[in-house]
């Protein structure tokens, strides 16, 4: 089979993918990985839901949090996924914040604990860039783990199908 | 949003191909043969080039400045001249007036003398209108074959990859959610499944 279609077959995986982070924020609030420790997942205030792979129907963009979290749950209800959120990671006792959307899995607005600041000289630079570089890898290595531990649920001939009934059963609760 | 200040946004590539032996004197030389050239001072539409990560206007790489072993630190500058639609309309019109007036009254301008006309309202503004600039980090991982991208627009990732690949001859994929998943179960029994899988479909049909 062609990559491209191959691709465009598979793009359901990032929406299921993020549907599980919020489950996972919800239910067992993170989960341990090798190397990080226990990261906590948290749901941010903003999230995107659409159709699921090879339905039709319109975008829901919901913010703020009490609210949304009832009107997303509804959405989740009427068939919809995970389209993109913001998340939140707590890595090491240390906060990031990003956007992630399911299309891609591509990360925007990704904040970080904190950093140095662009200096002038090019051992400030350095320093920097390996500063960031370190951060923002602990950030992808936390996102890994939890889309290596979503596919060995999903995936699995037994857990998979659990894993689905107890999303469904998740989210026909009342939020 | 780029990768050395505030917010990041990532795009993530694989790079593969096999780069020549020596393979810092091959990004010395592509880099510097790539270098971004400057647009102002003539009427480009657009430059795209290599510069230093955090200075738009470095383009000599003194001591390899990019060079952070393993990483290859870049800087994507990209020069852009945008007419916009209303005074290119204007400067058009005045084009076609001015041309109207050597012409026997009542006679008309042909399709194709309006079309020049156009180009040559449009040239006049290019050369008057600077190029805005815009830079994009770039953080190369030689020893991981992976690359980054601060950028997310799918114009700037097209520019990217064009120039990237025109550089140094190698190949970047984008590292989409079934790829990721691919790696990460490379060598497991779940790697069948995952070519395999099917979508779960809304959930609320087993509430």
């Amino acid at each position: 089979m062609d990559l491209n279609e191959l691709l465009n077959q598979k793009i359901f995986l990032g929406q299921e993918f993020l549907t599980w982070l919020w489950h996972l924020s919800e239910t067992e609030g993170g989960a341990e990985m090798p190397e990080l420790n226990w990261v906590e997942v948290s749901l941010g205030e903003r999230m995107v839901l659409g159709p699921a792979m090879g339905d039709e129907g319109a975008r829901i963009t919901v913010s703020g949090h009490e609210a949304s979290v009832a009107e997303a749950r509804e959405a989740l209800r009427q068939g919809k996924l995970v389209e993109s959120l913001r998340l939140g990671l707590e890595i090491h006792g240390e906060e990031y914040w990003l956007n992630l959307d399911a299309a891609e899995l591509g990360i925007k607005s990704l904040k970080l604990p904190s950093a140095a600041r662009m200096g002038e000289d090019p051992e400030g630079l350095e320093g920097l860039v390996l500063e960031r570089v370190a951060m923002m890898e602990s950030a992808l290595k936390a996102l890994e783990g939890l889309f290596k531990r979503f596919l060995a649920q999903r995936l699995d001939s037994n857990e998979g199908p659990e894993l689905r009934k107890a999303l469904a059963a998740w989210a026909a609760e009342e939020a | 949003m780029g990768l050395l200040k505030g917010r990041a946004s990532i795009t993530r590539y694989a790079v593969s191909g096999e780069p020549p032996a020596g393979f810092w004197d091959f990004i010395d030389r592509r880099v510097k043969a790539h270098v971004f050239q400057d647009i102002e001072n003539n009427t480009e539409e657009i430059s795209v080039g290599w510069c230093a990560i955090n200075d738009f206007l470095d383009t000599e790489f003194a001591f390899m400045a990019y060079a952070l072993e393993p990483y290859v630190l870049l800087g994507l500058r990209v020069d852009q001249r945008k007419v916009p639609a209303g005074l290119l309309k204007k400067y058009h019109r005045l084009e076609m007036d001015k041309a109207l007036g050597f012409m026997e009254e009542g006679r008309k301008l042909g399709r194709v003398r309006r079309e020049e006309l156009k180009d040559k309202a449009r040239l006049g503004l290019l050369a008057r209108i600077p190029p805005e600039t815009k830079l994009y980090e770039v953080i190369w991982d030689t020893a991981k074959n992976e690359l980054w991208l601060g950028a997310s627009g799918r114009k700037v990732l097209e520019l990217f990859e064009e120039h990237f690949v025109k550089s140094f001859g190698l190949e970047l994929t984008p590292r989409l959610p079934f790829l990721v998943a691919r790696d990460l179960l490379a060598g497991s029994l779940d790697l069948a499944r995952l070519e395999e899988a099917r979508p779960w479909g809304p959930l609320a049909v087993e509430a």
